[in-house]
């Protein structure tokens, strides 16, 4: 009994996937396939809070229950759900694979909520393979029409870069179980600590982390992006951007946390990756077109911030870290319910189609504000407390350097975002079949009141987030929690 | 379950320099079937390396999934097809041939520097089980320690399979008559598609940077 209530989230997803497999077999069923997958959704959200407080170890060892995994999923369920009610009716899915979409949602959702449990190297890449997989296929399953059919060019890249990081992820896995002889990774954490300054072991770590930063988009591993973003179809881009990075710096403060933090060779590492994140992301961000490839382009450029937790190597710092992919989540879901709605038939949205916004429809048009300033770090949203946290949680390790950097950053970063707000609030929209108010559903309009309520709740008052997650990462090495807000 | 002992240094060296050429054929090679036969010897090159390693289940498994199977497989396909030789090689680009000095330079930097501070031995090399030598030992491990990873790959082959199903499916009626005439549809020119469609709106031409 105790085992189900520690496995809910996963085995309601599990149940749900084979359902929605039994649904997608019959003749299209698209409208039932997407209400099991909602109420597979929201299943989810309760499961996970249902076990949230829940401290287990389940399959001898390999896979920990506990309030980090918890917590994680539960964020992952939320933007699942988020996810699925952006989604609509699929507008640009083929007709006859409508149903299976759902399912590989599902599934790859599936394999996130799995990845963040486990602790045994072989689990966890199996489940960051059940997660990858479903995506490579999400991507090609855009509609074929004249003129369009990136979706394949971007497919193919996605999983050539997906298949070659993750060889070179394996190969770093294997240096560390050369080296300690364990898959587990909380014997492998502190049979590596006496050796973790030999070449070898930092060689091993490096390559192991590789496979993640695929997944982040962090900059040498960075070049699906654009592409598969523009590629994908509206609300597929909406997934590559949103979960799987929460699902990484999961799996990364895991693995992160084997290096200890009075390992330079490590942070340096991490350092140069999220110097040339950030000013890659930013600084190709500043001339696109496409809504979406531009924020494929910030996304960069968040993944170098993210990186900036990782730096300090303690606990503060993978707080700060988490925190701040969670606030991305809220901000990058409310730029994907925008861009959705405000597409034609599920076609890419340039930045000059926002023009009158405002006019079109108020709600989309606060959302989008509030997302994109969100992102650019303005005070009262989560994307300033976020970034200061990070700051904060560097500065406190002395890398003053890195601080700066990501403070000249962000004011980059400023310009492309005022852009999209210029469009959408002073843009005037020419012709006038443009122009047409924009009806929105009541589930669009309570996801984006749940958007905008979250990325300001969390900016306010992230007090008691911050602490939670904190208290969370207590399997972390470091010992007396140090400067994160003055606490 | 014995202990693993130290592998003889010649065919292991031997066997580890036949796999990763045989690997790095595979990529040069521009013939199909040449580059599936190098897949082949890179995979029986495995097999003996497990065989040094005491493996000897997993060598056989090797042999008879990998060899065996899945080269087969690839060589029915590429007999299938009838792929004709490989495409003619395109002369070297500049960028090409700067992108691999500067790789080169950095292969050159990385191996002098490893062997200046030479440290990689620092490390005792850690003894474990060999795993794969026995059935019923590996069977037992499948299924007690590794039992999560044995569930969560059945999922990965659904939606392999899934998603081979559905990449296979002729495209739906809305584009169906386009798709037809360029062919699309036959297996002969199956692989042409994208080359022979629309490049209009290729991502490689509409990137701005």
């Amino acid at each position: 009994m105790t085992f189900i209530l520690n496995f809910l989230p996963e085995l309601v997803l599990l149940v749900g996937a084979l359902g929605l497999f039994v649904v997608a077999l019959g003749e299209s069923q698209q409208k039932f396939a997407r209400t099991v997958a909602l109420l597979v959704a929201f299943a989810t959200i309760g499961a996970a809070a249902a076990s949230l407080n829940q401290h287990a170890d389940l399959f001898s060892g390999a896979y920990r229950v506990d309030q980090f995994s918890q917590l994680v999923k539960l964020v992952l369920a939320f933007g699942f759900a988020c996810i699925l009610l952006l989604s609509g009716d699929l507008p640009d899915i083929r007709a006859e694979v409508k149903p299976e979409y759902f399912l590989f949602l599902t599934l790859s959702v599936t394999g996130l909520v799995m990845l963040v449990s486990c602790v045994e190297i072989v689990s966890i890449v199996v489940a960051l393979e059940l997660s990858s997989f479903p995506l490579y296929l999400l991507v090609p399953m855009r509609r074929e029409r004249a003129g369009h059919r990136s979706q394949m060019e971007s497919a193919i890249k996605y999983i050539m870069f997906g298949v070659a990081a993750n060889g070179i992820m394996f190969f770093g896995l294997s240096y560390l179980y050369g080296l300690t002889g364990t898959t587990h990774l909380f014997p492998l954490a502190s049979r590596l600590a006496p050796v973790v300054h030999t070449p070898l072991a930092i060689t091993g770590l490096g390559l192991a982390f590789c496979g993640l930063y695929y997944k982040l988009a962090i900059f040498p591993f960075h070049f699906w992006t654009p592409d598969v973003y523009q590629g994908a179809s509206n609300e597929t881009a909406s997934l590559v951007a949103s979960l799987p990075k929460v699902g990484a710096v999961a799996v990364l403060i895991r693995f992160v946390s084997l290096a200890t933090p009075e390992n330079p060779a490590v942070a340096t590492m991490l350092i140069y990756l999220a110097v040339g994140s950030m000013f890659f992301g930013n600084l190709i961000a500043l001339v696109q077109k496409d809504f979406k490839r531009m924020l494929g382009f910030s996304g960069i450029a968040h993944a170098g911030y993210a990186l900036i937790g990782f730096v300090a190597l303690d606990q503060a710092g993978f707080t700060a870290a988490l925190y701040y992919i969670t606030g991305y989540l809220f901000m990058i879901l409310a730029c994907f319910v925008v861009i959705s709605r405000v597409s034609r038939d599920g076609a890419n949205v340039a930045i000059e189609e926002l023009a009158g916004l405002h006019r079109r429809s108020p709600l989309l048009a606060a959302t989008l504000l509030v997302a994109v300033f969100a992102l650019a770090g303005v005070p009262p949203f989560v994307g300033f407390m976020g970034k200061f946290s990070l700051l904060t949680a560097a500065y406190a390790q002395g890398h003053l350097a890195l601080v700066v950097i990501a403070v000249v950053n962000s004011a980059i970063a400023v310009y492309y975002y005022l852009q999209v707000v210029r469009q959408a609030v002073f843009g005037e929209s020419n012709p006038a079949a443009v122009a047409e108010p924009l009806i929105l559903t009541w589930p669009t309009r309570g996801l984006c009141v749940v958007l905008i309520v979250g990325i300001v709740a969390l900016g306010v008052a992230p007090g008691t987030v911050i602490d939670t997650i904190f208290h969370s990462l207590a399997f972390v090495h470091s010992g007396p929690a140090t400067a994160l807000l003055g606490r | 379950m014995t202990q693993l002992q130290p592998m003889a240094e010649f065919p292991f060296y031997f066997f580890a320099f036949l796999t990763v050429l045989a690997a790095a054929g595979v990529v040069v090679n521009r013939n199909a079937v040449n580059a599936a036969l190098c897949l082949l010897l890179s995979f029986m090159g495995m097999a003996a390396l497990f065989v040094l390693l005491e493996a000897y289940f997993l060598a056989v498994l090797q042999v008879l999934v990998y060899a065996g199977a899945v080269a087969v497989l690839f060589l029915f396909v590429i007999m299938l097809f009838d792929v004709k030789g490989g495409d003619p090689r395109k002369p070297y680009q500049k960028v090409a041939a700067v992108s691999g000095l500067l790789a080169l330079a950095l292969l050159i930097t990385g191996v002098l520097s490893l062997a200046k501070h030479s440290q990689l031995t620092a490390a005792a090399p850690v003894t474990t089980t060999v795993v794969g030598s026995d059935l019923k030992d590996y069977g037992y491990l499948l299924f007690t320690k590794y039992l999560l990873p044995v569930e969560m790959t059945g999922f990965l082959l659904l939606i392999a399979m899934l998603g081979v199903a559905m990449l296979g499916r002729k495209q739906g009626k809305e584009t169906g008559a386009s798709i037809q005439e360029a062919g699309g549809g036959r297996p002969e020119t199956g692989g042409r598609r994208l080359e022979t469609g629309d490049r209009r709106d290729s991502l490689s031409e509409s990137r701005v940077p």
